[in-house]
C-alpha cells in the first residue's frame, strides 16, 4: 500500500491542507484495517512502558550479588542453565597480596575433570603480547575455563558471558564463556574464551583463582528476562 | 592439588551467602604466555652465535684459502 508523506501546513490553513490531514489518517485507518485480527490483539496487548522502567534490569535480572573479602573462591548455587539459557558475569576484584592469582577461573557444577575443559587467553600483560590455552581432552591443566588474570597489588575487572544451555556437537554439549577484562599493576589487558563439556544442567558456578590465593571480590551475575 | 582455601557460598535462591574453609581441587601446573616476539628474539641469538663461531673458522683459515 503506497502511503502519502503528510507534511504539517505552514501559515495558513487551506481546505487543501485539512483534505491532506484526513487522507493521512484513511492511510493510517487503511493500514490498521489490513492487519489480520491476531496483528490487532498483539498490538492491544503491547504493555505500555514507562520511560524509567526502559533500563537494563528490563530485560536482565540480577541473580547474585557478591562481595566477599580474603577469599580464593566464590561458589555461586541453586542456579538452573537450562531455562536460564544464558548468564552474563561481572567481576571486579583486587589482590591485595603480591602473589599473582595465575588465572580467574570458571568451574561449572564443581567438575574437576580438566579434560572437561579448553580455554584460550589472549592479550597483552605488561606491553608483551601473548597467549595461552589448553585443549579439550588435557590430562593436565587447569578444572576450569579462564576469565582473568590478576598479577599481585592489582585491580580488575573482568566481564563474561556463559551460554549455559549449550550447543551440540554430535552427542556432546557443550557450554560456552567468552570474555574480555583489563586489570594494572602491571598493566594487563586480555580477552578469554572457553568451554566445557557439559555433564549435567549446569547448577554451580564456581569463581576461584588458580593458585588458591585470597582475594578481594565484587560478584554479579544476571540472567535474561526474555 | 588439593589446597584448603576459604570460599565464599552464596545460594541464589535464598540470596545469602556464608564463608567456609573448603578443600579445593586447584591446578599445580604453571600457566606460560606464548610470546612469539620471545621465541624469535631467541632464533635471531642462536643464529647470531651461529655466526660467530663461522667468523673464527673462517678467521683460522690459511690467506690462500679464503681467497
Amino acid at each position: 500500500m503506497k502511503s502519502r508523506v503528510f507534511k504539517p501546513p505552514q501559515g495558513e490553513v487551506s481546505t487543501k491542507d485539512i483534505l491532506d490531514v484526513i487522507d493521512s489518517q484513511k492511510n493510517i485507518a487503511n493500514g490498521i484495517a489490513g492487519l489480520d485480527s491476531n496483528a490487532l490483539v498483539n498490538l492491544a496487548n503491547l504493555p505500555l512502558i514507562p520511560a524509567s522502567q526502559l533500563d537494563f534490569s528490563f530485560a536482565w535480572e540480577k541473580v547474585a550479588e557478591i562481595s566477599s573479602s580474603g577469599v580464593a573462591s566464590v561458589d555461586i548455587t541453586g542456579l538452573d542453565g537450562d531455562t536460564d539459557k544464558l548468564y552474563l558475569l561481572l567481576v571486579a576484584a583486587y589482590n591485595p597480596s603480591t602473589t599473582a592469582t595465575g588465572g580467574l577461573f570458571v568451574r561449572y557444577n564443581g567438575d574437576t575433570v580438566v579434560g572437561n575443559y579448553a580455554w584460550i587467553g589472549w592479550g597483552n600483560a605488561a606491553g608483551t603480547v601473548g597467549t595461552s590455552y589448553q585443549g579439550f581432552g588435557s590430562t593436565s591443566g587447569v578444572a576450569g575455563t579462564a576469565v582473568g588474570g590478576l598479577p599481585g597489588g592489582a585491580i580488575g575487572f573482568f566481564v563474561a558471558y556463559i551460554h549455559a544451555k549449550g550447543i551440540p556437537v554430535g552427542t556432546t554439549l557443550y557450554v560456552q564463556n567468552v570474555g574480555m577484562g583489563f586489570n594494572s599493576g602491571p598493566v594487563t589487558y586480555g580477552n578469554e574464551a572457553g568451554g566445557w563439556k557439559k555433564q549435567a544442567n549446569i547448577t554451580e558456578i564456581t569463581l576461584f583463582t588458580k593458585a588458591g590465593v585470597a582475594i578481594d571480590w565484587l560478584v554479579y551475575l544476571f540472567k535474561p528476562k526474555w | 592439588m588439593k589446597k584448603k582455601v576459604k570460599v565464599c557460598k552464596f545460594d541464589v535462591r535464598t540470596k545469602k551467602h556464608e564463608i567456609v574453609e573448603e578443600e579445593m581441587d586447584l591446578p599445580d601446573v604453571e600457566i606460560k604466555m606464548y610470546n612469539p616476539i620471545e621465541d624469535i628474539q631467541k632464533e635471531i641469538k642462536q643464529l647470531k652465535e651461529k655466526i660467530d663461531a663461522l667468523k673464527v673458522i673462517l678467521d683460522s683459515l690459511s690467506p690462500t684459502i679464503k681467497e
